[in-house]
């Protein structure tokens, strides 16, 4: 479903330039669960953002399905991000001045098949993630945990295929840190595909593939057991 | 109902959720007020001076030459009467050379291309009455000829025959103001007005005659120009002659051939003669030059606004470059985000454009509105609110709230998403 083919990412003008991605080849199937491991630096958010049609590429290519994404105008890759994937970030990105519901519905504005009714999915969703208490709270005044939970429910509130989830616990202490990664797994167990970035070994652990990022390359990518 | 609920739905859309009330936006918001209000205000007055300008020159025509004494001009006519008066044997072969009011007939008996020729004598008077507003009036003494080279219509009654001025006859003309001003509604024709001690009977009011800039025409009262001279007991020196040049005459022709005739008894040339020709261009020039004026102050204060807008757009921008990527993340596209500040920009620009209208409308009220009664160049103008000044300037206001929005924008549309979450 999503194929990498080596991928090439750079920042900034030449002499200055940061060489973040060098040459990552990847594949990834409908249903899968990837934890992406490694240390700090290494290239992981840049590579999530790339798969995520946040980033543009560098050079190499980069297929969703049979689409090449680097061909697509601006709307097609709006679209990509609002149908198919959900994100979810270590600093939650919630808009703070809008409430939970109001945070969950932003996706739901850029929409142009929503299924149902737009109140029922954001209740159900913010439901699903056991937020309908705070549901017309203003985000900047949730806890940590809250935030995250509220982020979680934005992501999936228009069902997407695809989690990308950028060390969703890295903010947060070990018992909320459970909650939000028993939500999406959840999520995967529903037959959805979920992409997580963490630098938490025994987490990486859990899932069955782990990609392991060392210095803009993907130096392991296989089932945990054969991790070191 | 649904109409508007989709319009809300859009604007939902736009991601629009109020500007923030700081002190940064009421004082960007404080300086398009101001800046609005001076735009509506100049608007205003090009507008109204335009107007009055071209007003004044309306319906003016070129036929129309005048012949002056150069050292007799309307102000310093007493001055003048005196020294001549005064120094009479010094200036003996000079006032052979004036222009007097027989000449009037002169011209009109020599020259073929002139439709009648009248002299102009002038004089102010006031009336003491109770319940007149305005009590200065001015006195025309003025040949039967006049009637037809001014085109006069009358409102009711007629002007005086030749020989009711070759007879001196104590009558008079006045205009509609005049006859309000001292009759109120009552009738007036074949009433009497009291003048240096003597009644003259009013035989017509004016409604109108053609504009000229030599000829005040309000508060006017006309009598014939040797009942003029018996009653005040001026000299024969009237401030300008007037002829009327026949349709399709040379003005250049005519005035030379009145030059001829003039000089045939005189040794020195002490007269002017000209046409209209010059005045209105220069009245053309003056509107041209207002219009100008203010159009380019406009667009000094369009300039500033817009700074202010732009400069408000781009601090909103820069302090929700997180909000575009999250937005950006989850399903807008670029235009989505140029339409949400387009938007907010438009809202800035409406609610300090609305209270500026205000500003303008209390500014044109309480500024230019007064003018007239100030500065008496400015007389009988009227500083009016008009629509059209309102409209000019919302279409102004939005084309700024525009182009000020669209560059911050337009830079905050194509930020990459990924580096706008990163900030
Ligand atoms: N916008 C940017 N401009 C310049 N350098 C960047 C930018 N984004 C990331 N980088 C650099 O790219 C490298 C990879 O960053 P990142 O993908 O965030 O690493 P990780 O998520 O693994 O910590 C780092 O050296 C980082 O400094
Ligand atoms: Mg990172």
């Amino acid at each position: 479903m999503i194929t990498l083919k080596n991928i090439h990412k750079t920042f900034g003008k030449k002499p200055y330039e940061v060489h973040a991605i060098r040459g990552a080849d990847l594949n990834i199937e409908k249903g899968e669960a990837v934890a992406i491991f490694g240390p700090s630096g290494s290239g992981k958010t840049t590579l999530l953002e790339i798969i995520g049609v946040l980033s543009k590429i560098t050079i190499g290519e980069y297929f969703i399905g049979n689409e090449n994404v680097s061909l697509m105008k601006d709307s097609k890759k709006a679209y990509l991000r609002n149908s198919r994937f959900g994100f979810v970030f270590q600093t939650f990105n919630l808009i703070p001045d809008m409430t939970v519901y109001h945070n969950v519905e932003v996706p739901l504005q850029y929409s142009k098949d929503i299924k149902g009714k737009k109140k029922d999915l954001i209740k159900a969703a913010i439901e699903s993630v056991s937020l309908s208490h705070k549901c017309w709270q203003v985000a900047n005044k949730l806890s940590g945990g809250e935030k995250q939970r509220a982020s979680i429910a934005r992501a999936i509130v228009l069902e997407p295929d695809i989690i990308l989830a950028d060390e969703p616990t890295g903010n947060l202490d070990s018992e909320n840190g459970k909650i939000v990664i028993d939500l999406l797994m959840d999520f995967w167990k529903r037959g959805k595909t979920l992409i997580l970035i963490t630098h938490n070994e025994s987490l990486a652990k859990k899932f069955p593939r782990i990609l392991k990022i060392f210095d803009g390359k993907i130096t392991y990518d296989g089932p945990p057991e054969n991790f070191i | 109902m649904t109409v508007l609920r989709k319009i809300l739905f859009k604007i939902k859309k736009t991601g629009f959720r109020g500007v923030p009330l700081n002190f940064r936006t009421l004082s960007t918001v404080a300086g398009i007020v101001l800046g609005v209000a001076a735009l509506t205000a100049s608007f205003n007055f090009s507008e109204t001076a335009r107007k009055e300008i071209l007003k004044s020159i309306e319906g003016m025509t070129n036929d129309l030459v005048f012949i002056r004494n150069l050292s007799i001009s309307g102000k310093s006519s007493k001055k003048a009467k005196e020294s001549v008066s005064e120094s009479f044997h010094d200036e003996d072969s000079r006032i052979k050379n004036l222009i007097t009011g027989k000449n009037a007939e002169l011209l009109t008996e020599s020259i073929n291309e002139l439709d009648g020729a009248s002299p102009v004598i002038k004089d102010t008077f006031t009336i003491m009455l109770p319940h007149v507003k305005r009590n200065r009036f001015s006195l025309l003494g003025v040949n039967s000829e006049f009637s037809n080279i001014f085109r006069i219509r009358f409102f009711k009654g007629r002007f005086f025959y030749p020989y009711e001025e070759l007879s001196n006859k104590r009558l008079c003309i006045i205009s509609k103001d005049t006859a309000l001003e001292i009759f109120g509604r009552e009738k007036v024709i074949g009433k009497y007005l009291s003048l240096y001690d003597t009644e003259l009977k009013i035989i017509g009011i004016i409604d109108d005659f053609e504009n000229t800039p030599f000829i005040d025409k309000t508060n006017i009262v006309i009598t014939p120009y040797s009942t003029f001279i018996n009653l005040t007991g001026k000299s024969d020196i009237p401030h300008f002659l007037v002829t009327r040049l026949k349709k399709d005459s040379d003005n250049t022709l005519a005035i030379a051939k009145i030059e001829t005739v003039l000089m045939r008894n005189r040794n020195e040339k002490l007269f002017k003669i000209w046409d209209q020709n010059h005045y209105i261009e220069k009245r053309k020039q003056m509107a041209r030059t207002v219009e100008w004026l203010v159009t380019s102050i406009s667009f000094l204060i369009l300039f500033v606004a817009s700074i202010s807008c732009s400069n408000i757009m781009i601090l909103s921008v820069n302090q929700r470059t997180q909000e575009i990527g999250i937005r950006r993340a989850v399903g807008a596209t670029k235009i989505d985000i140029l339409g949400m500040f387009l938007f907010e920009g438009f809202i800035l620009m409406t609610a300090g454009g609305l209270l500026g209208i205000i500003g303008g409308f209390f500014l044109t009220s309480e500024i230019l509105k007064p003018l007239p009664t100030l500065i008496s160049s400015y007389k009988g103008w009227q500083f009016d609110f008009t629509a059209f000044s309102v409209i000019r300037t919302l279409g102004v206001l939005f084309l700024i709230a525009f182009i000020s929005s669209l560059i911050p924008a337009w830079h905050a549309a194509k930020l990459d998403p990924a580096q706008a979450l990163r900030q």
